[in-house]
């Protein structure tokens, strides 16, 4: 099948059999190596994607799936102002992943705080559970994600502000 | 070519490899019978290899293929080189390795010589007379489990063909061990260079694997003359490759009156698998953590290593002494229990104190303030308060099931860990490093060891710049390979930290020295040698054992819920006495992941085994409640002091936590925990028991 679908806001398309994976599209037909496939099996999170602005494991959507979506990667997010809070929010919690679990831990911050803004313990600790990397400890994890809520929250308030409307924190 | 993970290298052409592996775990291999192969697919097996068909891992040898013997289930017999991954995976699939079966051994007897890998016996006074006539004796068996590295990136090796050379690129702790193995399997015919990929957190579980995965796709583009993959799955790297080696322990302490240990008789007994590496090494650290850093004048430790048909079991940060404190703190604080007196009073009284002689016959090291250290945690954690309070309601409940809200507990424990190889084993390994001072002045550290941690790398740097007086920016690590980079042995048992760091020094003053009148460019090379100071009897197992030597307290706060039996931590308090700290932030992270890690070990990192392989569903439900969990951490240094020689702290939080974790869940359910990870399940059948 032809499969088209906008990649990081690029409109692209790909000639695939409809069962091949996302993740295998990504890194093998765009040569974006920072989404890692990782166990394939949908349990690690390395793969992780923005599909159609949700959370996705790109090992588990086949190309029909993807066709005419928009798909987001880690390389296309850290180009975001969303990305910025999530960088602050891990830098001030000290949070320093390894370079294989990095994008599936900003994409799935991000993806908490698009569910909720002021995200709950269990929210948060829920999201560290999905990303298996012993890289780092899960507290320092759920703080950066505490603190991206935070800057993004006051970002968001921001832009409010300037349109004339009060957000209460 | 650029070093990235070896799963991201992609050469036009390349083909793939898939390991064909024998489906019963012992006998002798009678065929190996594909379906018809397409002109394109290439099948390997031990009689096409050119050189030596095992590589050799100190006195072991793990054969690359298995040829006439397989000794555990999933052991690898052949390979299938094809360019397509999912053709080779089918065809593997249906290969039929005949093997004419012969009885497997999964869990030998104790005392069975015939499956004995090493031994350690030591006997210090009359440990049996003590027993019997003391006051009191406890008696306990303790087990863990096998735990599973789970590192990011599967084990992966890429040979491809670079000029006249065979480049090998994979993520190894030992690059030098990897060339070695590569160019004796393929008998020295192929100039052969080793390129060390990045591994990130591979918790020792890149030490040796990465040589014979190497050795494999080396040999298979030595044979196909193309250049070849040869990457594991995630789910084939769980059930085939090695874990840490789980332990059966049994100790029998006798009492005084008061409580304190008299006399103790230790067996500690490692289940190593088909391929039992580093096992003299594995029970010798397990025997010195055996009686930890308690005072005792008779005591009697046997410690083996044996064989067995189970997958490969030895290194998981560190070797052996981490189950070892298990099985002693759990031990202690169950004395300390009957004793009733709380367990951190207990373990200051019968900690050896200054010029009092451990089971190697030699004092203590100065900094071993062990006092200090279990005070201190204690205090942070306010210990002997909240253990009092929860005593009092595990007292006065009727019974830990009865209840419908969790129920609390607090446990302590205390370990050491040894920098380096055990006595003087770091004679046999290497430990060269090299400086060279190029001409326009910069300075080149030869990349001492693969695996190097970025803040270790770091502090490298600082220390070079300030002893040759150059700005930092003008120190450079060059990148590790086989050709280019000194052998500085496997990257393990912190020898990073302690023997590479202090080569390094010594090579930096001398080419200092050396600056002011000699021309550039110069280089030097130095190699670690053991202090003087550092004496030791293999034989009789008397002298100092470790390099350097830290220390660490911990204490545990949890709660259960009665009624699903999850645990979940509330907080984990730790301090470490490690001497001089070399960035502070690192090993401070360097802790918390341990303390996760260790967590899961605890908890529900299961791996168990049926017909000889590890069970799958143990791969599905690989620790995604430990992961969840967000204890609040308290880390803390003591004696950090800029003079001292750095040691390293990973292996810390693996050899305290564990027995802290069990120990609280003894007062919170009321039943004694044994064995490592207490999973629901096991609470479950532990409390039906009771």
């Amino acid at each position: 099948m032809k499969c088209s679908f906008i990649l990081n806001g690029d409109d692209v398309s790909v000639q695939t059999p409809p069962s091949t994976l996302l993740v295998d599209i990504i890194r093998d037909h765009f040569g974006l190596k920072t989404t890692r496939d990782g166990c394939l099996q949908g349990e690690c999170g390395f793969c992780s994607v923005l599909l159609d602005n949700s959370l996705a494991l790109s090992c588990m959507v086949p190309a029909f799936r993807a066709h005419r979506s928009e798909v987001i990667t880690i390389d296309g997010f850290k180009q975001t102002d969303d990305y910025a809070d999530i960088d602050q929010g891990f830098a001030r919690a000290q949070f320093e992943p390894c370079s294989f679990c990095f994008g599936g831990r900003v994409l799935t911050a991000h993806a908490v705080l698009l569910f909720n803004a002021a995200p709950t313990d269990m929210e948060l600790r829920r999201a560290a559970a999905s990303i298996r990397c012993r890289c780092s400890a899960t507290t320092r994890f759920i703080m950066g994600m505490r603190y991206a809520a935070q800057y993004r929250r006051e970002r968001e308030n921001a832009l409010k502000g300037q349109t004339g409307l009060r957000i209460l924190p | 070519m650029t070093r990235d993970f070896v799963t991201n290298m992609f050469i036009p052409g390349m083909l793939h490899c898939t390991t064909v592996r024998a489906r019963v775990a012992r006998g002798r291999v009678l065929s190996v019978r594909t379906p018809k192969l397409p002109r394109e697919i290439t099948i390997i097996t031990a009689a096409d290899i050119p050189g030596e068909t095992s590589v050799a891992v100190g006195e072991a040898e793990v054969p690359v293929l298995a040829a006439e013997h397989v000794s555990y289930y999933g052991e690898p017999v052949a390979l299938l080189v094809g360019p397509d991954p999912e053709e080779l995976a089918l065809l593997a699939e249906e290969t039929v390795v005949e093997v004419d079966t012969q009885e497997p051994v999964y869990e030998p007897d104790a005392d069975d010589e015939d499956h004995l890998a090493a031994e350690r016996r030591i006997e210090i006074g009359d440990a049996a007379g003590e027993l019997a006539n003391a006051y009191q004796i406890v008696q306990g068996e303790y087990r863990t489990s096998a735990q599973e590295h789970m590192y990011s990136e599967p084990l992966a090796a890429l040979a491809t063909w670079e000029d006249d050379s065979l480049a090998v690129y994979t993520a190894t702790q030992w690059a030098h061990h990897t060339y070695r193995s590569c160019s004796s399997v393929l008998a020295a015919e192929h100039h052969l260079v080793v390129h060390v990929t990045p591994s990130e957190e591979h918790l020792d579980g890149k030490l040796w694997q990465p040589s014979l995965v190497a050795a494999r796709a080396a040999l298979a583009a030595h044979i196909t003359k193309r250049t070849v993959r040869l990457a594991y799955s995630a789910p084939e790297d769980f059930l085939y490759t090695s874990k840490r080696a789980p332990m059966f322990a049994s100790y029998a302490a006798g009492l005084d009156s008061e409580g304190n240990i008299r006399a103790l008789r230790i067996r500690l007994v490692f289940n190593m698998g088909a391929y039992p590496l580093f096992a003299q090494e594995l029970v010798d650290r397990a025997t010195l953590a055996a009686t930890g850093s308690y005072r005792c004048r008779h005591v009697t430790v046997r410690s083996t290593a044996l064989q067995s048909n189970l997958p490969p079991l030895n290194a998981l940060v560190g070797l052996g002494s981490s189950q070892a404190f298990f099985a002693l703190e759990s031990h202690t604080a169950r004395i300390a229990e009957l004793a009733q007196v709380p367990p951190h009073i207990w373990k200051q009284r019968n900690m050896r104190v200054q010029g009092e002689k451990g089971i190697t016959k030699t004092n203590l090291q100065r900094s071993a303030d062990s006092a200090r250290i279990i005070a201190e945690t204690s205090r942070r954690a306010d210990f002997q308060r909240k253990h009092a309070a929860y005593e009092l309601q595990k007292k006065r409940r009727p019974s830990f099931t009865s209840l419908l809200n969790p129920s609390r507990g607090i446990g302590f424990a205390f370990a050491s860990q040894g920098s380096g190889f055990v006595g003087r084993g770091e004679r046999e390994y290497p430990s060269k490093v090299r400086v060279r001072v190029a001409s326009n002045g910069t300075v080149h550290l030869s990349c001492p060891s693969p695996g190097t941690t970025s803040a270790l790398a770091l502090y490298w740097r600082h220390s070079a710049a300030e002893i040759l007086s150059v700005d930092r920016d003008h120190v450079i690590i060059e990148p590790c390979d086989s050709t280019t980079s000194p052998d500085a042995g496997p990257a393990f048992l912190s020898r990073n930290i302690t023997v590479i760091t202090q080569a390094l020094e010594n090579a930096c003053k001398t080419a200092a020295g050396r600056r002011r009148h000699k021309a550039l460019p110069f280089e030097v090379s130095r190699s670690y040698r053991l202090p003087r100071s550092l004496r030791w009897d293999q034989e009789s197992f008397t002298g100092t054992p470790f390099l350097k030597q830290a220390h660490a307290a911990a204490a545990v706060e949890l709660e259960v819920d009665p009624l699903s039996l999850v645990t979940r931590v509330r907080a984990v308090w730790m301090t470490v006495d490690a001497g001089r700290i070399i960035n502070r932030e690192a090993a401070l992270q360097a802790i918390e992941r341990g303390i996760f890690q260790s967590l899961g070990w605890a908890s529900t990192e299961n791996v168990s085994y049926y017909g000889g392989a590890v069970r799958y569903s143990d791969y599905e439900r690989f620790g995604p409640e430990a992961r969840a969990q967000s204890p609040e951490l308290s880390v803390e240094f003591l004696h950090v002091n800029a003079e001292d020689s750095a040691c390293g702290i990973a292996e810390l939080p693996f050899s305290c936590v564990p027995a802290a974790y069990a120990a609280a869940i003894r007062q919170a359910t009321g039943t004694y925990v044994d064995r490592l990870p207490v999973t629901p399940s096991l609470l479950e059948s532990y409390l039906g028991e009771t």
